[in-house]
């Protein structure tokens, strides 16, 4: 369709045939090269890489996670420092505000400061009320001067306090046991010690300095650690049996308790509380 | 058979690179005259063809083939000369032929000395009485010539309608005809 006219389309076409430079062509053909490959070169890395990621993190957790395993459960973490830890949060809880914690000044562990974290809790607030307690004032004043006296009084506050921590331990485990198995029989059988000793001595310690620190923590896995919890309730009621001085009782259960759980290792802490007197 | 405009434009935004070169080797010339003889200067001219090229890359994927190609690619040429003519104020622009003239390559030798110089003489004319058409007139004149395209085209091109795009094409070409002696 021609609308112009032969003589003008002809004077027309007789005109210079322009053209766009050859850099020109090269930068809107890089240009439109681009355009397609970008979105093309993503897609194709996109599904790799992402699950390279994911196998990286999913290989770093459980490396971290299996490192970590063997850490928690050692005999060596727990070996020492909980008998260090459990004496001075005891009498403090028992003495009271007044009274100036005996072992605030020794050297601290992680643990040891969580634990005395807690029983400071417990000081602080009748320490608010100097003027409604003022009887163990003097004690204060007394303390340097007579230190053996108060060693001793130190230790007999301790028993105490140990055996009102078993009570509340064993009341704790006992709620923690009817919110877990309500309609189950009070407390599983212990398993034989022969298989389940090693896990169960590592599941031990760890029961039995943590427990009664951090119930909380401790209800999480009560299914679990059913069988732990039994020997330590045993252990606990040997321990009530030395304290109220019914000492042949406490030998012949803790002989029981013995022949029942040959490879059971006591913790350092409880066996002082047990021990044949 | 060679693949329509179309066909290619398909092929490009579904990521074939030498489908656009294909396209681009055959539009690219009358595009750029288009471009170059709206404007005043080559060098602007070269950036808004780069520009227009760009805008199409683009807008590949919103290519539908219903459109004749070459309409779809001079309605965004059309859009961005209007862009550029805004931003000059609408001023009317004209082809500068001397500069153009400067560039002329040298005419062979011919054995008609004669009619070659009056060939000469009536492209300067045509060339100036281009520049010297309305714009809206120039525009529809240069989409037929160059875009080939027709009067329906160019009115979907420029967004105007048919009868508007045929009465611009009728003055154009009667304004040119009288500058080169075709009454």
């Amino acid at each position: 369709m021609n609308e112009t006219g032969d003589k003008l389309d002809a004077a027309y076409r007789a005109l210079r045939r322009e053209e766009p430079g050859a850099a020109l062509d090269a930068a809107i053909l890089a240009a439109s090269r681009r355009a397609v490959a970008k979105p093309t070169a993503a897609r194709r890395w996109a599904a790799p890489v992402s699950i390279a990621a994911v196998l990286v993190l999913a290989f770093g957790v459980t490396l971290r996670m299996q490192l970590e395993k063997p850490g928690v459960e050692s005999p060596d973490v727990y070996s020492s420092p909980p008998a260090a830890a459990a004496v001075p949060a005891a009498p403090e809880r028992a003495q009271g505000a007044a009274e100036p914690a005996p072992s605030k000044n020794e050297a601290d562990t992680g643990s040891q400061r969580g634990a005395r974290a807690k029983a400071e809790k417990k000081i602080i607030v009748p320490a608010a009320k100097p003027d409604v307690a003022p009887v163990p004032q003097p004690k204060l004043q007394a303390a340097p001067a007579q230190p053996q006296a108060l060693e001793e009084n130190v230790r007999q506050r301790r028993d105490e306090s140990r055996v009102e921590d078993s009570k509340e331990m064993l009341q704790k485990q006992k709620d923690r046991d009817v919110q877990a198995f309500p309609a189950a029989p009070a407390a599983p059988a212990a398993p034989p010690a022969s298989t389940a000793a090693p896990a169960a001595e590592g599941r031990m310690k760890r029961e039995a300095f943590a427990a009664p620190r951090a119930p909380a923590a401790a209800g999480i896995a009560a299914d679990a650690q059913a069988p732990m919890d039994e020997a330590t309730r045993e252990l606990e009621a040997i321990a009530k049996l030395r304290v109220e001085g019914r000492q042949e009782e406490a030998d012949k259960a803790l002989a029981e308790f013995r022949r029942k759980r040959p490879d059971y290792r006591i913790p350092e802490a409880m066996w002082e509380r047990v021990k044949p007197r | 058979m060679p693949a329509s405009d179309e066909q290619l434009m398909l092929a490009y935004a579904g990521g074939d690179a030498t489908a656009f070169e294909a396209l681009y080797a055959r539009h690219k010339g009358p595009l750029f005259r288009f471009v170059l003889r709206s404007v005043k200067a080559h060098a602007q001219a070269e950036e808004l063809f780069q520009e227009i090229w760009m805008r199409a890359i683009e807008a590949r994927v919103r290519y539908r083939p219903e459109a004749k190609f070459t309409t779809w690619l001079y309605t965004i040429a059309h859009n961005r000369m209007v862009d550029h003519w805004r931003a000059k104020g609408l001023s009317l622009v004209s082809l500068d032929d001397e500069e153009h003239a400067a560039a002329e390559p040298v005419a062979p030798p011919s054995a008609e000395p004669h009619a070659n110089l009056e060939a000469s003489r009536a492209a300067a004319r045509l060339s100036e009485a281009i520049a010297a058409l309305p714009l809206a007139q120039r525009e529809a004149f240069l989409l037929h010539m160059e875009g080939d395209l027709t009067a329906a085209e160019i009115a979907a091109a420029t967004g105007t309608n048919e009868e508007a795009a045929k009465s611009r094409l009728r003055y154009a070409t009667a304004k040119l005809k009288e500058a080169i002696g075709d009454e």
